[in-house]
């Protein structure tokens, strides 16, 4: 009897580690850049985005430029805020992640937009965060472990 | 009769008790030695009239009356025995699913135990492999909704691009 209690009480310890310790796993390094895309203007990529060439090129906008960038470790469903260019704000939050996947939510309140996106761990989001004013609109690009 | 004084004792000496040496003199003594000789016989007439006697006196006893009560404790439907076994000393005590099941009539507490300890090790499992992702992969997908903006999604190699279609701040 006391043995079996004892293996019970191991078993829920156990159980209580596993979720402790998936609790205190490490956050997700997470990169985060806002672009800007431009209709008219000589066509061109600027060269810190060259890794997203394939998916920008997709668009009909002809001109990217960089805004800003951030590269931080994301806890899971902790938002973090992205502060654009025009005053606006994107919230990224990290959904959950699988052996190979992420999944991110992006939430656009001015235009009360929501997108949950399920990538591969080699794959990028680009997003569109603001309409487009005079041929340029503003765009967030993540990228789980860059 | 010096020599006798020294191997009459032995005749009486069990196998292996000698020495090889001790026995191959013992013998080249007892045949010269008529006394001996008489002495062995006896010996030997004695132990095997010993050994008989014991023989018998073991068969004698009866020993159905100890066989019967130790049947008479064990109750009846513990020693059924599987169909085409005749019951008895030889037939298991218990067929196997009537030894769990009366093991387990008897210890409800570890029954109960014995369901829950793996069920809890088995949650525990789940909730380290769940919390720490490791419960397989997800498909790839794209869910957007907005209340403004008319969303179009594009599908690339490098990943997906979301992009606000048909609504432009100039329009």
């Amino acid at each position: 009897m006391a043995r079996l209690a004892k293996a019970a009480f191991l078993c829920a310890a156990l159980a209580a580690l596993g979720a402790s310790q998936a609790q205190a796993d490490p956050g997700v390094p997470v990169r985060i850049r806002v672009l800007k895309g431009s209709r008219q203007g000589p066509p061109g990529v600027a060269p810190q985005l060259q890794d997203l060439t394939a998916q920008l090129s997709a668009t009909a906008y002809v001109r990217w430029e960089q805004s800003a960038e951030t590269q931080a470790s994301m806890d899971f469903k902790k938002p973090a805020s992205v502060s654009l260019p025009g005053g606006g704000q994107v919230v990224v939050i990290l959904v959950e992640t699988k052996k190979d996947t992420a999944t991110f939510e992006v939430q656009v309140p001015a235009q009360r937009t929501q997108s949950r996106l399920t990538i591969s761990k080699d794959k990028r989001i680009v997003h569109q965060v603001t309409p487009e004013k005079a041929g340029e609109a503003y765009f967030v690009s993540i990228r789980p472990w860059p | 009769m010096t020599e006798c004084t020294t191997y009459a004792p032995m005749l009486s000496a069990r196998l292996g008790e000698l020495t090889p040496d001790e026995e191959s003199r013992l013998q080249a003594h007892i045949a010269g030695c008529a006394a001996c000789q008489a002495r062995l016989a006896d010996e030997q007439a004695v132990s095997g009239m010993l050994g008989e006697a014991l023989q018998r006196s073991a068969a004698r006893r009866d020993f159905a009356a100890f066989a019967d009560g130790v049947m008479a404790r064990i109750p009846a439907s513990a020693w059924k025995a599987p169909a085409g076994r005749a019951p008895g000393l030889g037939a298991p005590a218990l067929s196997g699913l009537a030894a769990v099941r009366a093991f387990f009539r008897h210890h409800k507490v570890l029954a109960a135990a014995s369901a829950v300890v793996p069920a809890l090790a088995a949650l525990g499992l789940f909730l380290y492999f769940e919390r720490a992702g490791l419960s397989g992969a997800v498909e790839p997908g794209v869910q957007v909704e907005s209340e403004t903006m008319a969303p179009v999604v594009l599908d690339t190699s490098d990943g997906p691009v979301i992009l606000f279609e048909g609504d432009s701040e100039d329009t």
